[in-house]
């Protein structure tokens, strides 16, 4: 194939496709709330701007009969410096990037698709090629064999760090038991089939007929609901956290022979290493969201990340989470204190 | 064009506007609602837009934001499955092949997706896409490199199943 091909055939669809009548009414009401928006975002300028000549105004006055108002410093955008317990993981501009406790970042020399996760001893990447890379988690990050041996189709590690599961070319699903040194798990799967994650529980596998947790043919079947497809899953132990649209998801607990609902919340979630809390992205608006944190039946705010609007969350180990926005990083610790980490570019954490 | 009205705009550029959303999203309700917003954006800032040539350009971009939110929202970037949607069924000169490489391309994530059509429908540089996008060249190299490799892997079999079916 060529991209002359690609290109051929993009332009005969372009050519073919029929299309359909303005829907003036649709288009109507587009237009009112883009107007509606561009007005409110007018008012914060203003706003904006009186109070810099009411600021201008005290400074150019060395005395002043007017009462001043509070100092700002503790403005809702304002945003702390942050800072991680252990050495955590990304990707800047397709490169595979490591961030130190002592707030070092460094450019680990590979180009990479993405961070498949992280144990204390080592880190799981994607390679520019989907072979799956490991290297040591601490400086220099050497190399390391990897247990799979080609390239996949999707890969996930187990948020304890034992277990990485892969869907390889040959639509076979494997998983490795990394403690061990071995393969426990092997079954057939649909080329359709897409690892979601991978627990002691089984491997989560989202495919055209369903999601389920499986460690052979069989397997526990998790509800879809909407239009949910199951790829937005996560596996910790035997609960289940499954994103059904941005507005929601739903936790499942697989102990039994059929799932059963735990929660359901308000956004999209990502589940602990330990499945004993769940991070929460929730939409308030076209352009803002909250994290949220689920701990024991309670969900608490993250706070500190000011106006940044939360993009992906991931789990570092099950007090630090990070959270990705706002082209920046931040990590939250126990308290969901969060805190900008000192990273430039623009970080994706992979998830 | 200098003087044109948003309404002349709009009338003259719909179909090929649209032409140009559906490749992006490879879907047509998708492609309905993404540029119907670019438009809507477009039209309350009509009167600011003064070289109104570049208006093309500039719906184009807003879908293109609009759309990279879209997919940073949803975390994981993933390909499509399920392709309802059929988008069209065929026509003059539309051969089979075409037909089977856009099943493929759809399936692509919406970002690889995107820097395809760029590349290869709009004829941008690297540098210009990379531009439209709001990412690196090195972004747009290897989004390219990534969606070739899966075009290879994936045409194959599809192949193999046509020949079995005919």
């Amino acid at each position: 194939m060529t991209t002359n091909e690609i290109r051929e055939a993009l332009v005969a669809i372009e050519r073919s496709v029929d299309v359909p009548p303005v829907d003036r009414v649709a288009f109507q009401a587009r237009v009112r709330a883009a107007r509606r928006r561009r007005t409110t975002g007018r008012a914060l300028v203003a706003v904006g701007a009186a109070a810099a000549v009411v600021t201008a105004g005290v400074v150019g006055n060395a005395v002043v009969d007017e009462p001043q108002s509070a100092p700002l410093a503790e403005a809702p955008g304002e945003v702390t410096a942050g800072s991680v317990p252990d050495t955590v993981f990304f990707t800047v501009d397709h490169r595979l990037t490591a961030l130190d406790p002592r707030g070092v970042v460094h450019d680990l020399g590979q180009v990479s698709e993405g961070v498949i996760g992280w144990t204390t001893d080592h880190v799981y990447a994607l390679d520019d090629e989907s072979h799956v890379t490991v290297r040591r988690a601490d400086p220099p990050f050497a190399a390391a064999a990897s247990p799979v041996p080609g390239p996949v189709q999707s890969v996930a590690l187990s948020g304890d760090g034992r277990y990485l599961a892969w869907h390889d070319l040959d639509k076979q699903v494997h998983r490795y038991d990394l403690d061990a040194g071995r393969e426990d798990v092997t079954f057939a799967a649909t080329a359709d089939s897409y690892v979601a994650g991978v627990s002691e529980g089984g491997v989560l596998v989202a495919s055209r007929s369903g999601l389920s947790l499986r460690v052979a043919a069989g397997g526990v079947a998790v509800p879809l609901e909407g239009d949910s497809d199951g790829w937005a899953s996560d596996v910790a132990g035997r609960l289940v956290t499954v994103d059904e649209s941005p507005e929601q998801s739903r936790l499942y607990d697989l102990s039994s022979v059929s799932a059963r609902l735990l929660e359901t919340f308000a956004g999209s979630a990502a589940l602990g290493p330990r499945a004993e809390r769940v991070a929460v992205i929730v939409p308030e608006s076209r352009d803002r969201a909250r994290v949220e944190v689920w701990d024991g039946g309670t969900l608490m705010p993250a706070t500190g990340l000011g106006d940044v609007v939360p993009t992906a969350v991931r789990w570092a180990d099950e007090t630090t989470l990070l959270v990705q926005g706002g082209r920046g990083l931040y990590s939250c610790d126990i308290d969901l204190r969060c805190g900008k980490l000192p990273v430039d570019g623009e970080p994706d954490l992979g998830e | 064009m200098t003087d044109i009205s948003f309404s002349e705009f709009m009338a003259a550029r719909w179909a090929p506007l649209y032409r140009t959303a559906y490749l992006l999203t490879g879907r047509r309700e998708e492609a309905e609602d993404l540029l119907q917003s670019a438009l809507a954006r477009t039209c309350v800032r009509w009167d600011g837009i003064h070289d109104k040539r570049a208006a093309d350009a500039y719906v184009r971009k807003a879908m293109l934001n609009q759309m990279s939110r879209q997919w940073r929202t949803r975390r994981r970037e993933q390909p499509t499955d399920e392709l309802p949607d059929v988008g069209h069924d065929g026509g003059i000169g539309l051969r089979a092949e075409h037909l089977d490489l856009w099943t493929e391309i759809r399936r692509l994530p919406p970002r690889m997706r995107a820097t395809l059509v760029l590349r290869y429908v709009e004829d941008l540089s690297e540098a210009d896409t990379a531009a439209e996008l709001g990412c690196s060249v090195g972004s747009v190299k290897s989004q390219t490199h990534h969606a070739l490799k899966r075009l290879r892997i994936a045409l194959p079999e599809l192949q193999l199943i046509t020949r079995e079916l005919s």
